[in-house]
């Protein structure tokens, strides 16, 4: 003990313990009481002025941080969501790592109202978490927070880190930005200012021998991950593999820890590095949301208007697959990053039991009710048919791995049986129209019209719907008033007349697509693709070839195109292998 | 054998091989001051004889953990330190001066675990701390972390 060196201030409070002929050093007082569990050290704060002295010395704090953590000590963090409870749906809870029976619920971080709270990265006791667009570092133990310097950020593409510097002695924040331009910024605490920082790590890919720069988890299947801070580098997952930072900044620093295998599991996040090398990994179970469908459970039911859709496939154009509007076609197709998000589901029943599934329940029920679940989705909304929903094969072969099924792009794929359907409605003299009728109704008319557009009511004052489906406001309960409805003239003249005012092109601002969660964008790069695109233009210049009243210009570039198409046939096995089986082009086809 | 003195001038005799866990005496042998009697002003014999009994007890620490006597030496300290405030904070006190660190370890940790638990009062009166804090100023302090001054645990007697 004494070889201690111990550089400090001395109180000038004569340090004696009263009338008792006990002398205790403070140096000796220090060494009893950093043996002591914070709740007691901030009860003795009263005991006298020396012991709150001493108690409140920031060297004390250091020494008590310093002291090797035992197992014991350490703790997980655990975020759970609820109903409506106040203050907040959130509730935090800590738990032993060495055993799940020590779990013990934590006042909340903050007392007022929160939406969501977002955990984005823990270290030294401290967590870095997220109350809304609100940053803001919490001491569980000490029930304090502290607000952090606004920055603006958004949950899915940022990610947070909280780590120690040595070098400079203070604690620093890494913020990482994947949308668009990548940036890392840091915060140091000391100084309260965030700086950009320029070299990115980067290491040479195995399989193409290529050097690439290093994110965490640079794909958009998986959702931004926290950063985790131990043995002073930051380390994340990304690609299979494990990674870290070892030093800020400096590129060599970046190591490969050790490859990972899985079997068959999409997401693992790194939440703990034991210290014999054992790694805490988190893996997400199979839920609605790893489908691609929670948009649809949220949007949940929204009546038919029968007039409307009717007016709308009178002016479907099957040779472009576009609503046709004397304002100009319908915007290409890259308005699409909707489609995920804008279905709508009958389900209420199914998907509370889907609610009711927890951590125990069996792994044979949770899959028994998610399958019957995507059977009433599949056969019974997306892709019905006008056969008593009966569901294809294709589908159910689909469904055969959950885990596979969830890689598909559905939301391309429903969009050809989309336009086959409104492609059958249009051109046969059928009466009857079959499948997701909804997204004509709200996706395509409600959101893009104006004068069809019905009024939401506004948003409750506790309400927070930034995640939720663009067409989930029209589940707040509609004020028809002003727009045309049910009466099919109307609706018709309403098409009929349509100026450029009163037409929404692009419904999914880039602010909005920006709030969408990661699940939406799955499958983008099949609906952004031009391959899409060219099989309608493609279809047209058939048409056009066809068709005896064709210019020679047109005809010129028509055949044109339609030989561009037969060397670019080979586009299609890529799309088939997104969208499933090989029923994609019959679909096309109608 | 090393000769040790207490300031009451009572000399005891400790094996070598017991005395050398205090870095202290060992570094004074090393540099060659222990050839006669050792002095320690700053404790009592009564003092000493604890600390005397407590390293003859380890003195074979390596071995206890081979021969399985493990659970033998965390009974005899449990029965070690099982002793009053002030003779606990002289032992505590020599094991500082003598720098022992096992023995320092062992008492700061009992110390700890007695007053974990216990109310502001109690820890005042055990120790025999007067207060001289203002009221105001106590107060402020239970504002700071309420909760930490309120539980079930809270133990206000003062054994």
């Amino acid at each position: 003990m004494s070889a201690k060196v111990l550089k400090r201030k001395h109180f000038q409070i004569e340090n004696r313990m009263e009338a008792t002929g006990i002398h205790l050093p403070e140096q000796i007082v220090e060494e009893i009481l950093s043996r002591l569990p914070l709740r007691s050290l901030l009860r003795f704060k009263c005991v006298s002025k020396i012991w709150e002295a001493l108690i409140s010395d920031p060297y004390f704090h250091k020494m008590m941080m310093h002291q090797s953590p035992d197992s014991n000590s350490q703790k997980l963090l655990i975020r759970k969501m609820f109903g409506d409870t106040a203050p907040s749906r959130f509730k935090f809870y800590s738990s032993s790592l060495s055993t799940f029976e020590d779990v013990q619920q934590l006042d909340p971080p903050l007392t007022h109202y929160v939406g969501r709270y977002h955990i984005f990265s823990s270290f030294d006791g401290l967590v870095l978490l997220a109350a809304d667009t609100q940053l803001f570092l919490w001491n569980p133990l000490t029930r304090e927070t502290v607000l952090l310097p606004y920055t603006e950020y958004n949950i899915i593409y940022t990610s947070f880190g909280l780590g120690y510097d040595d070098a400079t002695d203070g604690y620093k924040i890494l913020k990482l930005n994947m949308r668009l331009k990548h940036s890392m910024e840091i915060l140091n605490l000391k100084t309260g200012f965030w700086r950009e920082i320029c070299n990115h790590p980067t290491a040479v890919c195995p399989r193409t021998g290529y050097e690439m720069e290093l994110f965490p988890l640079p794909s958009k299947h998986i959702p931004m991950e926290p950063l985790v801070y131990v043995h002073g580098a930051f380390h994340w997952i990304g690609d299979l593999m494990l990674w870290a930072m070892k030093d800020y900044g400096v590129e060599e620093s970046w190591i490969v820890l050790c490859t990972l295998q899985f079997n068959g599991l999409a997401i693992a996040q790194p939440r703990y590095r034991f210290p014999d090398r054992e790694l805490l990994l988190y893996a997400p179970g199979e839920s609605p949301h790893q489908f691609g469908i929670p948009g649809i459970v949220e949007v949940e039911n929204i009546s038919y208007d029968v007039e409307l859709i009717s007016a709308l496939v009178k002016r479907w154009r099957p040779e472009t697959h576009t609503f046709y509007l004397r304002i100009g076609w319908e915007p290409p197709l890259d308005c699409f990053c909707g489609i995920r998000i804008i279905l709508v589901s009958k389900l209420a029943a199914y998907v509370k039991e889907l609610d009711d599934i927890n951590d125990d329940t069996p792994e044979i029920e949770v899959q028994r009710r998610v399958r019957l679940y995507l059977l009433w989705l599949c056969g019974g909304t997306l892709f019905s048919d006008k056969f008593n929903s009966k569901i294809s094969l294709d589908y159910l072969i689909e469904m055969q791995d959950l885990n596979a099924m969830s890689t598909k792009a559905w939301g391309t794929r429903y969009m050809f049986k989309y336009t086959s359907c409104l492609y059958r409605a249009s051109t046969s003299s059928s009466n009857d129209i079959c499948g997701f009728l909804v997204l004509v109704q709200v996706l395509w008319a409600w959101k893009r019209i104006i004068p069809l557009q019905p009024v939401p009511h506004p948003l409750g004052a506790n309400h927070y719907e930034a995640l939720a489906p663009l067409a989930r406001k029209w589940r707040r309960g509609i004020a028809h008033e002003n727009e045309a409805r049910n009466i099919l003239f109307i609706i018709r003249d309403v098409l009929n007349d349509l100026t450029i005012e009163q037409f929404i092109w692009e419904p999914y601002s880039e602010e909005i697509r920006n709030e969408l969660p990661v699940w939406c964008y799955r499958g983008e790069p099949i609906w952004m693709a031009r391959a899409m695109r060219y099989e309608i233009i493609y279809r047209m210049a058939q048409l056009i070839l066809r068709d005896p009243r064709a210019t020679s210009e047109m005809y010129e570039f028509a055949s044109e195109v339609a030989r561009e198409g037969g060397r670019r046939r080979s586009t299609r096995p890529l799309m088939s292998t997104y969208c499933g089986t090989g029923s994609l082009h019959d679909h096309v086809e109608g | 054998m090393v000769k040790l003195k207490s300031n009451d001038d009572k000399e005891f005799e400790v094996e070598e091989a017991a005395v050398i866990q205090s870095e202290m005496i060992k570094n004074m042998i090393e540099d060659g001051c222990a050839t006669s009697v050792i002095p320690l002003p700053n404790i009592d014999s009564k003092t000493l004889i604890k600390v005397i009994e407590y390293l003859n007890k380890h003195i074979n620490m390596g071995k206890a953990a081979e021969t399985g006597e493990e659970d033998d030496l965390k009974e005899f300290d449990e029965q070690f330190v099982n002793m009053g405030w002030e003779e606990l904070f002289d032992v505590i006190m020599a094991a500082n001066y003598l720098n022992i660190h096992e023995l320092m370890e062992l008492c700061c940790q009992s110390a700890a675990d007695r007053l974990k638990n216990k109310s502001v009062r109690a820890v005042r009166e055990m120790l025999k701390i007067t207060n001289d804090l203002t009221e105001e100023e106590e107060q402020e302090i239970i504002n700071d972390a309420p909760w930490a001054f309120e539980g079930p645990e809270i133990d206000d007697t003062v054994n």
